[in-house]
């Protein structure tokens, strides 16, 4: 009986240690983050997108887009990925399980016609569309099966040696392929694929603001600070330029975009990180927002130990010590300074963390925000911790033993 | 030293044509059949030290009669080869058993071709040189006109059938393989004869029927296209030079004084288009007014001295001619003005041939056929232009400039409102971009001319857009500025516009 | 019961860690007052800017346009020098000529250029960019061009890439000879980037390019710089004075034979290439390249021609 509080409290120990640690190695990761930030933004490129629009060495780029239903935003927004500035561009889009009234509207929208296809071994070939419009559309229908099938119908249809990826949840500029096409053509040789990814823009709402400071941390961390170190991974709302060359040496995207960035990453080549504000995610509008994002980014970064680590080991060794500390309190097994101790390692760290993101991103690039509003987000950093960042360790934890 | 004879036996007339220019090329004495009877009749009375034959023949193929060749002592030592299909899998041992000396797969690489039938010859030890080119250099393309004109007959027929046929198969036993071996020997064959249009549809069916997924629908349109261009190939034929530009250049002599080897070459260039001819004079020598008459249209490099010597002189009568003048811009504006008046249009800097043949029409009073012939009456007050550009710099910078010259300038930012103000205001002279959103500045300039109205139009367009420059022309503009620009020269091409 | 063993390291560390995360709290705070009323700095000198910039757009309008009076603009000059660099540099990509080099007159007259040149040799890298790209604009005057000396042309070997490019841009618009062909060679490297900008810069040099260094390069024999060459060549969508295509429409690598094939409907070709044109496109191994000489073939009216 007298073993429990020791080992409660050994435990307690380990645990304030590793949410120590954790919190440590991501307040590095964030000031690097905000020094490729600063950086970046300093650097005072020039822009030659006007240059890149009139050129005939700019390579052409197939824009890989999927959709299941024919909501009138969505034939909007393939309308506007059809705009992009690109001297040579066309969209493969892929409508997946969809009805057939939902087809038939996706086939007078954009004057679709039907063509007969060979099948190429192996079941029946999906039913292709090509468009009358003047801009290079193709369409290919398919059932709903597996996860990344649709892509891989994509890029069978794709006739650009480039691949572009525009995630469904992102806004971007027209001009978008042409920054994304300039690290590519400046290192054709090594670098593999760019990916763009800049903030939301502020807007209203507790659950804005929380989803905004998720943001900022993973923009810094995952993006900038993971880029400079080699090991870039997705982040949502993301758009990715990727060579088609390296998708095919990867086996196509039958495994995920973070499978892709690994096996760029094993051949050696390059993945460039480009925070200019040319593609943003729309910022979330309530917690149902909140939990939709957090799913969607929990199925891009499928496997690997720093998903394990980040994603479970870390929510699960939180979770555990607060209950942990709250059960041995009220048993009186533990001093309440270890309870204490085990809050702040948890709640503590998380507001420091938080702070310092919306500081450092104001030190990379002073005065582009509204005072008022950085100030809220500054101050949002407390709710985030005390009560959202507990609920979001469960939800992770219950997302990753579901799969 | 003689060329040694070969016979090509082919079925396909084109190929044959073709092959035997090849051979001839490398100084061969060729004789041709187009059947496998027709070339043993010939070995009657002919011996060639070489034949070429296609395997796939009507009536007895290439393999039967490679036998019967081989099996008569008095034509067996001949060297056959053997054309052999690149998918048929088992034609060379099929060709090898019946005889022949060697093969070659087809398609044939003609870079290659001498070179392998010379070794051929030689390894049977008769290493007579081929006969060397004639002293001129070997005119390949020399056949005569009888044999030109059966040839093109022959490739319009015969690509009118296959590609009916294509189209039929379309619906049933369609091998995409076998499609795009046919279409692709029209690409380079009709280049070679002048249908630029058939070569080019072809070399699109061709990328067509080598896409997987076969995109059928556009597939049946190209070649539906390609029927029809083989059926009238006048109609089809693709002059990327407009007509009015042909008509008002073709036989006409353009002649040309002290331009250097590059303008005259680029110069040459663009004739040539047109078949106009070119007819230089020595910068040196003063004109005579009897020289100047031989050509309609002088054309006078005006060059580092600043002028064009004896030519270019106040009393000189090619300044009574029609006269264009070339140089750098500093050059041309440091002219004298008179001189500069007396030149109905300028070349300036690194002109192309595109542009030049427009300019060269213009000068020499092409029928305005596709334009406004409006005359544009005595302008009373200040000439009206109208501006439309979507950018807000270039609309505010040109509006000041053209107020300051004494011009009323108002400016638009699509082409939808800039046609509409034309309609309604009908000012002298409209500036348009050719960028702009919604309806461009082509529909723009397009409307303009069905609808006939007064207005002249000068086009702006970017750098990358100066292959367009005809295309504007064509539609009828009446002159256009690259951006970026400088304002005085757009109101300098304004006013000469105004008082045309 | 609690161990009381653990108590003292227990509130040592909380102690220690409270301390910590007040601290990091504290410093953050601090750093964002100080943040936000340097951003407050910021917008309040962007206000400013937007304030005087349609001003002085007014003012270069008026000089453009042919008027003398430059007092406008150099009443700003004091205040707002940055303002009027930067509108006067907002007019590249719209005007040239004789526009552009009054432009280039006013920056020289009002001191600018000097003041490039000297941010030019800056450690500063943003500073030494950004000034480097402002001279590559005014390179096209004359009288710049003595004022800024060899700065661009040493700026060549810089160790930023950007500011190389922007040197490069610069020294096609001065037009030296050795500049151009250093520029030129410069685009043959492996970034390809570099090479789409400069080869719309170098368009209007292509004339004196093709007199030397470009047949120079497509005899090295050195496959990238040929390959590199004839795909800036074909950008040009110009004229160019070579004659001699044919070894390189019958070389033995395919990229280089079909580069040259898109160029030959660009050049006055001599006999040699014209055969090997007719050879091409009467030859069955390789249909893009038979294909584009077909169309070459007609654009240099190379046909079957009827004995005379």
């Amino acid at each position: 009986m007298d073993q429990a509080p020791v080992l409660v409290s050994a435990l307690l120990a380990g645990a304030v240690g590793f949410l120590l640690l954790m919190a440590a190695a991501s307040m590095l990761a964030l000031f690097k983050g905000a020094s490729e930030l600063r950086h970046f933004l300093r650097s005072n490129s020039t822009d030659y997108s006007q240059v890149l629009l009139g050129s005939p060495m700019v390579y052409g780029v197939s824009v890989l887009a999927v959709v299941r239903d024919a909501a009138p935003p969505t034939r909007e927004r393939i309308r506007r990925l059809l705009a992009l500035h690109c001297p040579q561009h066309e969209l493969v889009l892929v409508l997946e399980g969809l009805s057939d009234a939902a087809r038939d509207q996706w086939v007078e929208d954009f004057h679709l016609t039907p063509v007969k296809l060979e099948a190429t071994g192996g079941g029946p070939a999906p039913a292709r569309y090509v468009s009358s419009e003047p801009a290079h559309l193709t369409v290919v229908e398919k059932a709903r099966e597996k996860q990344n099938d649709p892509y891989n119908a994509a890029l069978t249809a794709a006739r650009y040696p480039v691949l572009a990826l525009v995630d469904a949840r992102v806004e971007f500029i027209p001009d978008l392929l042409l920054h994304l096409m300039r690290p590519l053509l400046e290192d054709w040789e090594h670098v593999a694929a760019v990916c763009a990814s800049a903030l939301p823009p502020p807007s209203q709402g507790l659950a804005a603001r929380i989803g905004a400071l998720e943001m900022l941390r993973r923009w810094l961390v995952r993006g900038a600070a993971f880029a400079s170190w080699g090991k870039l991974m997705p982040i949502p709302g993301s758009c990715v330029l990727v060579k088609r060359s390296a998708v095919e040496a990867a086996g196509g995207f039958g495994r995920g975009v973070r499978q892709l960035f690994r096996q760029i990453y094993r051949t050696k080549q390059k993945l460039v990180f480009l925070p200019a504000p040319v593609s943003w995610s729309r910022a979330p509008g309530s917690f149902a927002d909140l939990r939709d994002h957090l799913r969607y980014d929990q199925a891009q970064l499928a496997g690997g130990p720093i998903l394990f680590s980040v994603r479970l080991l870390r929510p699960l060794i939180e979770s555990s010590a607060l209950l942990l500390a709250a059960a041995s309190l009220y048993l009186g097994w533990i001093h309440p300074g270890l309870a204490a101790l085990v809050l702040l390692a948890s709640v503590g760290t998380g507001i420091a963390l938080s702070v310092a993101a919306v500081v450092l991103r104001e030190l990379a690039d002073p005065g582009t925000r509204d005072p008022g509003y950085v100030t809220r987000l500054f101050l949002t950093a407390i709710p985030e911790n005390l009560g959202y960042r507990q609920l979001r360790n469960l939800f992770l934890i219950a997302g990753f033993l579901r799969g | 030293m003689a060329g040694e004879p070969i016979l090509v036996v082919d079925d396909t007339p084109v190929n044959l044509k073709l092959t035997r220019i090849l051979l001839l090329n490398e100084g061969y004495k060729v004789l041709t059949a187009a059947s496998a009877e027709e070339a043993l009749d010939l070995l009657r009375g002919y011996r060639p030290q070489l034949i070429l034959a296609d395997i796939q023949l009507p009536g007895i193929d290439g393999l039967e009669m490679t036998r019967r060749i081989k099996g008569d002592p008095s034509t067996n030592e001949i060297i056959v080869v053997a054309l052999t299909a690149f998918a048929m899998k088992g034609d060379e041992q099929k060709a090898i058993e019946a005889g022949c000396d060697a093969y070659i797969t087809k398609p044939i690489d003609t870079r290659t071709l001498g070179h392998r039938i010379r070794e051929l010859l030689d390894s049977r030890g008769d290493g007579h040189d081929p006969a060397p080119s004639q002293a001129d250099g070997v005119q390949s393309e020399v056949i005569s006109p009888p044999e030109l004109a059966a040839l093109r007959r022959r490739f319009l027929e015969e690509g009118q059938e296959k590609a009916r046929e294509l189209l039929l198969d379309l619906d049933g036993q369609f091998s995409p393989n076998d499609a795009a071996r046919v279409v692709h020997q029209w690409t380079g064959t009709g280049g070679l004869l002048g249908y630029t249009a058939i070569s080019r549809l072809a070399h699109e069916v061709e990328v067509l029927l080598q896409e997987r997924p076969l995109d059928a629908a556009q597939v049946r349109e190209s070649l539906t296209n390609l029927v029809l261009a083989f059926t009238s190939p006048r109609e089809a034929r693709d002059v990327p030079v407009p007509e009015i530009i042909v008509k008002s250049l073709a036989g006409k002599s353009i002649g040309s004084v002290g331009l250097p080897p590059l303008e005259t070459q680029r110069l040459q260039i663009a004739l040539d288009r047109v078949d106009a001819r070119h007819l230089p004079f020595d910068p040196a020598s003063a004109p005579a007014a009897d020289a100047l008459g031989s050509c309609d249209l002088l054309v006078v490099y005006v060059g580092f001295e600043g002028t064009g010597g004896p030519w270019l002189d106040k009393s000189s009568p090619a300044l009574r001619h029609p006269l264009v003048l070339m140089g750098t811009r500093d050059d041309l504006l440091s002219l004298d003005p008179s001189i500069q008046s007396a030149a109905r249009e300028f070349l300036m800097d690194a002109w192309q041939p595109d542009e030049a043949l427009v300019r060269l029409s213009l000068a020499i009073g092409a029928a305005p056929g596709e334009r406004s012939t409006t005359r544009l009456s005595a302008i009373e007050g200040r000439p009206r232009v109208l501006l439309a550009d979507d950018d807000a710099t270039v609309t505010s910078l040109v509006c000041m400039t053209l107020e300051n010259f004494g011009m009323q300038c108002e400016s638009v930012s699509d082409g939808r409102a800039a046609l509409e103000a034309i309609r309604l205001a009908k000012p002298h002279a409209a500036v348009v971009d050719v960028n702009m959103p919604g309806i461009d500045g082509y529909e723009v300039l397009t409307s303009i001319r069905a609808e006939n109205l007064p207005t002249r139009v000068l086009l702006l367009t970017a750098r990358q857009q100066e292959s367009d420059v005809i295309r504007g022309f064509a539609l009828g503009a009446d002159d256009y500025v690259v951006k970026p620009f400088s304002p005085m020269e757009l109101v300098a091409r304004l006013k000469r516009l105004l008082v045309r | 019961m609690t161990s009381h063993a653990g108590l003292a390291p227990a509130v040592a560390a909380l102690w220690a860690c409270a301390s910590l995360i007040a601290v990091c709290v504290l410093f953050f705070s601090l750093l964002l007052i100080r943040q936000l009323a340097r951003g407050k700095a910021l917008r309040r000198a962007s206000t400013r800017s937007e304030a005087v910039r349609p001003a002085l757009r007014e003012a270069l309008f008026r000089i453009l346009a042919g008027s003398p009076d430059e007092s406008e603009i150099r009443r700003h000059l004091e205040n707002h020098r940055e303002d009027v660099a930067e509108t006067l540099l907002s007019f590249h990509g719209t005007v040239s000529g004789g526009a552009r080099d009054r432009l280039c007159r006013l920056a020289l007259d009002l001191g600018l250029v000097h003041e490039w040149c000297h941010d030019g040799g800056s450690r500063d890298l943003i500073r030494r960019r950004s000034a480097m790209g402002r001279l590559a604009f005014v390179c096209a005057y004359e009288p710049c061009r003595r004022a800024i000396g060899d700065l661009l042309t040493r700026s060549l070997n810089d160790s930023d890439e950007e500011i190389r490019l922007a040197s490069a841009r610069g020294l096609v618009l001065s037009q030296a000879a050795t500049d151009l062909e250093d520029v030129f060679l410069m685009a043959l490297g492996p970034n390809r980037f570099a090479r789409a900008v400069l080869a719309e810069d170098l368009r209007r040099q292509s004339a004196a390019l093709c007199a030397d260094v470009v047949p120079e390069v497509l005899k090295s024999g050195q496959a990238e710089y040929v390959k590199a060459t004839l795909e800036m060549l074909a950008a040009w969508d110009r004229a160019v004075p070579l004659d001699e295509l044919q070894p390189l429409i019958e070389h033995a690598d395919r990229d280089i034979r079909i580069a040259a094939l898109r160029l030959a409907p660009l050049c006055a070709l001599n006999q040699d290439s014209r055969a090997a044109i007719v050879r091409a496109a009467a030859a069955s191994g390789d249909s893009e390249s038979s294909s584009l000489a077909g169309i070459a073939a007609e654009r240099l009216n190379i046909r079957l021609k009827e004995k005379q």
